[in-house]
């Protein structure tokens, strides 16, 4: 149960790092949607953080919970949306890697 | 101990999100993703926050990670040809800009790990469980209603675009 | 530590009993269905048949492993235990009955974990059952299981969606998550003065959909478009064998189990008996398994009974009736309670 927040905030980085790692290298449009997913849940586990180090023993702050359940949320719409427009961008260009992006019809 | 538990999972979650950015299958990166979403949910559970744990697996593993491989397998892209334009030269070109970036933002977050305040570590030490749902409502449907009420109508728009996109896909097929 | 003993104890019997129920199960689908279609069944292993389902584990032992190539070995050597291993998991929250003992003050309660989130744990962990079925089917590197999986994964995340909101529905009723609490809150008072305050009688069309959706969920007939022998040879499992067959028929029917002791807790007051309320924890725990063990028969009963729907009959089914019906029962239960 006491673990510093600290050490949540680096593990966030290091996963949000990576996550962007993934955004700019992959031109798989699923691996780049599953990406922003990854910092999607660093920016969750910040909230988190934040949430543990503005809480004392008496008083149990829960604003960052709370908002972690909205990004579950905002992710969840994110994830929906971007699948359906990579069957679109599937049904158009027979691929889904960014670079027929340019290619056009 | 604790310690030693939140260790191995923040690793376990580290090398699931290395694995989704560099797996050539995308079922694979799929799989490694739902690896380092359990990590995450255990560390939740760790710190006291069980709600979010659960909503967690229910919302990422049972709803979002679903509907990725359901599109994968859709579009039938778990095959090794889905992943030739991602081979590693290409990924390689980008590699210094990815470790330049990275390795920024992993500065950044340790730099301000190390700034922020808050609560003393001595008034957090006995602090047991957070994951009261009773206290969480209060402040979901307390403090931050309209923020709840935004988010149902974010939803809303969302599965609005979604049909709508799918929808108007049909009709220049049939036309 | 005595506590500790009797909670791995408890952990022990209830999976003994899930598994071994599992197979018994198996056995009652062969029989009931021999008694539907006018057959004997299985009668030749031990008396009346008894010892069929251990005939079978030991048959299925020492049958041949086939790994189609093509694909990853890893994922399909994985999927089996995916589709089981949820399955067995959610069973820990299942409160089979009231209070046991008491030990140094603590309650030794009838479920391995009492959670205060117990409702919600039940979906998400019983909603990972679908990651076998999906990559059971893709890594069989063939047509029919892949288009097996695929039916699977719509198919369960349309129908997990109106079961929760279902679900939801109940929860507002007894303001609680805790599923020992929600079986506690139908028992505290009668209806009309006889009628035991049972959610089945309170939400008679929570409980209708409930049920159909279990159908749905467990992928059990006549919604069982994930196997759907008729067209797909045997679905997501067609290139299985061996004890990873098992594995999936085992999950499949421990699926079913947890979903019948869910709809019990829900909708039957779980391990109460009407007009008896201080029953000793054995006679409630008797009548959670019967009801439950009504749930099964209901369970093998249609499978024998109803033709398959088309798909897309499903899916309609799914989102254009139940979903609307849900998101209705939803708003009468909030202004019945309201009011």
């Amino acid at each position: 149960m006491n673990i510093p927040p600290q050490q949540l905030l680096i593990l966030a980085g290091i996963l949000f790092a990576i996550g962007v790692g993934g955004f700019v290298i992959r031109r798989n449009l699923i691996v780049v949607l599953m990406s922003i997913e990854l910092m999607l849940n660093a920016a969750n586990l910040t909230f988190i953080a934040a949430s543990r180090m503005h809480s004392t023993s008496e008083v149990q702050n829960l604003d960052g919970a709370v908002f972690a359940i909205f990004v579950i949320c905002v992710a969840a719409v994110e994830a929906a949306v971007g699948l359906a427009l990579v069957i679109a961008f599937f049904r158009r260009h027979q691929s889904i890697s960014l670079d027929s992006l340019g290619a056009g019809e | 101990m604790e310690q030693l538990v939140f260790y191995s999972l923040g690793l376990g979650a580290v090398i699931g999100a290395l694995g989704v950015v560099t797996a050539k299958n995308p079922i694979l990166s799929v799989l490694s993703l739902l690896w380092t979403f359990f990590c995450l949910a255990c560390v939740y559970l760790l710190i006291g926050f069980e709600f979010l744990a659960v909503a967690q697996i229910l919302v990422y593993a049972g709803a979002i990670m679903v509907l990725f491989l359901f599109v994968i397998m859709l579009l039938n892209l778990g095959t090794s040809e889905a992943a030739d334009f991602d081979t590693a030269r290409a990924m390689g070109r980008r590699l210094p800009l990815v470790l330049l970036v990275g390795c920024t933002l992993a500065a950044l977050s340790i730099l301000a790990a190390q700034q922020v305040g808050g609560t003393s570590d001595e008034a957090r030490a006995d602090l047991r469980s957070v994951g009261s749902l009773t206290d969480l409502a209060q402040v979901m449907f307390g403090t931050y209603l309209l923020a709840f009420e935004a988010a149902s109508i974010l939803l809303l728009a969302g599965t609005v675009a979604v049909v709508m996109l799918a929808k108007r896909e049909r009709r220049k097929n049939a036309a | 530590m005595t506590v500790l003993l009797a909670t791995l104890l408890k952990v022990l019997v209830i999976f003994g009993c899930l598994i071994s129920a599992a197979g018994i199960s198996t056995l009652a689908e062969r029989k009931i269905s021999a008694w539907i279609q006018l057959r004997r069944g299985p009668n030749r292993v031990g008396p009346f048949g008894l010892l069929q389902p251990l005939a079978d584990g030991i048959k299925f032992m020492f049958k041949e492993e086939f790994v189609p190539p093509g694909k990853s070995r890893f994922l399909f050597i994985l999927a089996p235990a995916l589709a089981a291993v949820p399955a067995m998991m959610s069973v820990a929250v299942i409160p089979f009955t009231g209070r046991i003992a008491e030990i140094d003050g603590t309650p030794i309660l009838g479920s391995v974990a009492d959670l205060d989130m117990g409702a919600i744990f039940i979906m998400a962990v019983s909603g990972l059952g679908v990651y076998g079925i999906i990559l059971g089917g893709w890594a069989s590197n063939s047509k029919y299981p892949l288009l097996g999986g695929l039916r699977a994964a719509a198919q369960m995340i349309s129908y997990e969606l109106s079961m929760i909101l279902i679900i939801l529905a109940i929860v507002a009723m007894s303001g609680t998550l805790n599923l020992r609490e929600i079986a506690d809150a139908q028992n505290d008072h009668t209806l009309l003065g006889f009628l035991p305050a049972w959610n089945v009688f309170l939400q008679p069309l929570a409980f209708v959909l409930f049920v159909i959706c279990t159908f749905a969920e467990t992928n059990r007939h006549p919604f069982d478009f994930a196997e759907c022998e008729s067209e797909l040879v045997g679905g997501f499992h067609t290139e299985y064998s061996s004890m990873k067959f098992a594995l999936f028929f085992i999950g499949e029917y421990c699926a079913m189990i947890v979903m019948a002791c869910l709809t019990t807790t829900l909708f039957l007051g779980g391990a109460s008996v009407p007009f008896w309320a201080e029953a000793p924890w054995f006679i409630g725990l008797g009548s959670f398994v019967f009801k439950a063990a009504a749930f099964m028969f209901l369970f093998i009963w249609v499978r024998w009974s109803l033709p398959r729907f088309r798909y897309d009959q499903l899916m309609a089914l799914g989102w254009k009736v139940f979903l609307p019906l849900a998101i209705t029962n939803i708003f009468i239960t909030g202004l019945v309670l309201a009011l």
